[in-house]
């Protein structure tokens, strides 16, 4: 799997909230984290709520934080990417949230491109081993909820 | 200058464990792979303390253990007597002398030498016995040089004689006691440790500090008394309560004593026991002693069942346990509990209420804590409960980590960080996905 710029400033969100269109790095200095000088592109859920809302009665729903276009194998894919920098500790984590949220992105994003199979949750390096286990346990063991570091981020996604 | 805990245990070199510097001080919970050594500190801790707080009676109970011996030596010898009235004499003796452990062993002492002299005025009544031509004199005379410290340093000859050395010997063993009590001894934690640890000789490379102050000293070959501790209880397994408990597990044996005596300072204070009666266990748990033929730890359960412990879920008797320490006096801020594994029997849901009682007997009552545990949940329990309690300035998180290639383990302090402890729990996760459909 690796970053596509295309993929992502030419999804339909993109495209239709460009202000939703912002740096991976700047996403993560908003939520608490640390600069991992990182430039790429990425999509702000958050925004794109923000805006599909404004001037209507829609009700805002919880998303993902960000996705992101990559390319996989053949395949042209979304990756969903939940951004916990403030978190203090992994007990914070709830799985009716996380499902809610889940399933409001993968409406929000389409069926035009596909949402890869795994989900990024990115914490602080001094909970990550606790949240991975946190949400192993609230994921009934299956492996596609993987909580991360954002350095990790950087590394899996980005480079 | 290292931070002066209540206890610190260090150990170098002893089975498994190439190092640990553990502190005792709050709740201390020990964590790391199956056979690095978890259970060897906590027996080793056990034991250490436990021989330090009942150092006299240690000492008086091997002196008793020989006088019980000579006793039963003697009136095997007075039924080997050719006397005409052999079985009232035997009698005799035992009304006279029968009481020689149930006082100090000053005046188990006193009665033995009585009985030796008594020994001795039946043996002049049969002419025969000290006969050379006589050959159950000889039988008599290794019965009675059995009872001698160094056996092969006495001859056979005279059976007088030799119990006057049996009185020697007596008042050397009294004052050998006397002098270890005074003196404090560590060959008389070394004799424990060799009981207990028996597979091979256990290296002499521990140390057991108080507030900073070395508590054994292999130097000077002494022990000093600890004040923080008075009373120490190792739980290594649930499953002892109620059982026949064999005697080569002291812990169990000393538990159960535990369990079935109440002290006269009883806790007062009956929430601790509202929680487990009621929030818990949904009864009580009680020792009954009404029957004597047939002594019995009970479960009653609030729908008015009653059940014979042994024969209840484990789980039930973890709490048990703890209920009726607490009813027995035992849970205050004089008492280390050593419970290896918690978690073990019990539903997740009841893990995090093991580890809410371990913080709440921390917190209310004062109770030290060495705790070993693999689980991921009583491991968060005890941190996250500890921390909204307040009392996470006294808990400290050890995790065992290999040393190179080899099959010993370092313990490692992380205070209240227990990251590197889930990271290492979570290598399951990835044998679980390697084994397993998990997508």
């Amino acid at each position: 799997m690796w970053y596509s710029k295309q993929v992502t400033e030419t999804h339909p969100l993109a495209l239709k909230y460009p202000k939703s269109v912002t740096d991976i790095s700047e996403v993560i200095v908003a939520e608490g984290g640390r600069n991992i000088n990182c430039i790429e592109r990425v999509i702000n859920l958050d925004i794109v709520e923000t805006e599909r809302c404004s001037g209507s009665s829609a009700d805002e729903l919880k998303t993902m934080d960000i996705a992101v276009g990559v390319c996989h194998g053949a395949l042209n894919e979304i990756v969903l990417c939940e951004l916990r920098l403030r978190y203090k500790s992994a007990k914070q984590l709830k799985y009716s949230e996380i499902d809610g949220k889940l399933r409001h992105s993968k409406e929000l994003c389409g069926q035009l491109t596909c949402i890869h199979r795994n989900f990024f949750f990115v914490f602080q390096d001094r909970i990550v081993q606790q949240a991975k286990a946190k949400l192993r346990r609230l994921n009934k063991n299956k492996s596609t909820w993987l909580a991360i570091s954002s350095k990790e981020l950087k590394t899996i996604i980005f480079s | 200058m290292d931070k002066s805990y209540k206890l610190q245990l260090k150990i170098n070199d002893i089975r498994a464990i190439k190092e640990a510097n553990i502190a005792l001080d709050g709740i201390t919970v020990i964590t790391g792979e199956n056979g690095c050594g978890k259970s060897t500190i906590s027996h080793l801790t056990y034991t250490l303390l436990k021989t330090i707080i009942d150092y006299d009676e240690i000492v008086e109970d091997g002196v008793k253990e020989i006088y019980k011996n000579i006793y039963l030596t003697l009136g095997r010898v007075l039924l080997s007597l050719n006397l005409p009235d052999r079985r009232e004499s035997h009698n005799q003796y035992r009304s006279l002398f029968r009481n020689y452990n149930k006082n100090s062993i000053k005046a188990g002492n006193k009665l033995l030498l009585g009985a030796i002299d008594f020994t001795i005025q039946q043996l002049i009544r049969d002419k025969s016995s000290n006969s050379i031509m006589d050959p159950k004199s000889e039988r008599i005379e290794m019965m009675i040089v059995g009872l001698l410290k160094d056996q092969k340093a006495y001859t056979i000859g005279n059976i007088s004689e030799l119990l006057v050395e049996l009185k020697l010997y007596l008042n050397e063993i009294l004052i050998n006691a006397n002098s270890q009590k005074d003196e404090l001894s560590l060959d008389v934690l070394y004799d424990v440790l060799d009981e207990e640890f028996h597979d091979k000789p256990l290296p002499k490379t521990f140390s057991i500090t108080e507030y900073g102050t070395q508590l054994i000293d292999i130097k000077e070959n002494i022990i000093t008394p600890f004040f923080s501790v008075e009373n120490v209880v190792y739980i290594d397994t649930p499953m002892v309560l109620g059982l026949p408990i064999e005697e080569e597990r002291q812990h169990w044996s000393d538990l159960s004593q535990l369990l079935e005596t109440k002290r006269t300072s009883l806790n007062k204070d009956i929430g601790f026991s509202n929680d487990i009666q009621n929030g818990i266990l949904n009864g009580d748990a009680i020792y009954s002693d009404e029957n004597l033929a047939d002594n019995t730890f009970i479960y009653k359960r609030d729908d008015g069942s009653v059940f014979d412990l042994v024969e209840c879920a484990t789980g039930i008797k973890s709490f048990s346990i703890l209920l009726m320490l607490y009813k027995n006096g035992l849970l205050n801020d004089k008492t280390l509990l050593i419970i290896d594994e918690p978690e073990a029997h019990l539903h997740p849901q009841w893990v995090v209420e093991y580890a809410r009682l371990i913080v709440k007997m921390n917190k209310q009552f004062g109770v030290t804590f060495l705790i070993a545990s693999h689980h991921p949940d009583m491991i968060s329990a005890i941190k996250y409960i500890s921390q909204k309690e307040k009392i996470d300035d006294k808990l400290h998180f050890y995790l065992a980590e290999r040393y190179g290639k080899t099959y010993n383990y370092n313990y490692r302090h992380l205070g209240t960080d227990i990251e590197d402890i889930f990271k290492s729990f979570n290598i399951a996760y990835e044998r679980m996905d390697q084994y397993g459909d998990t997508e």
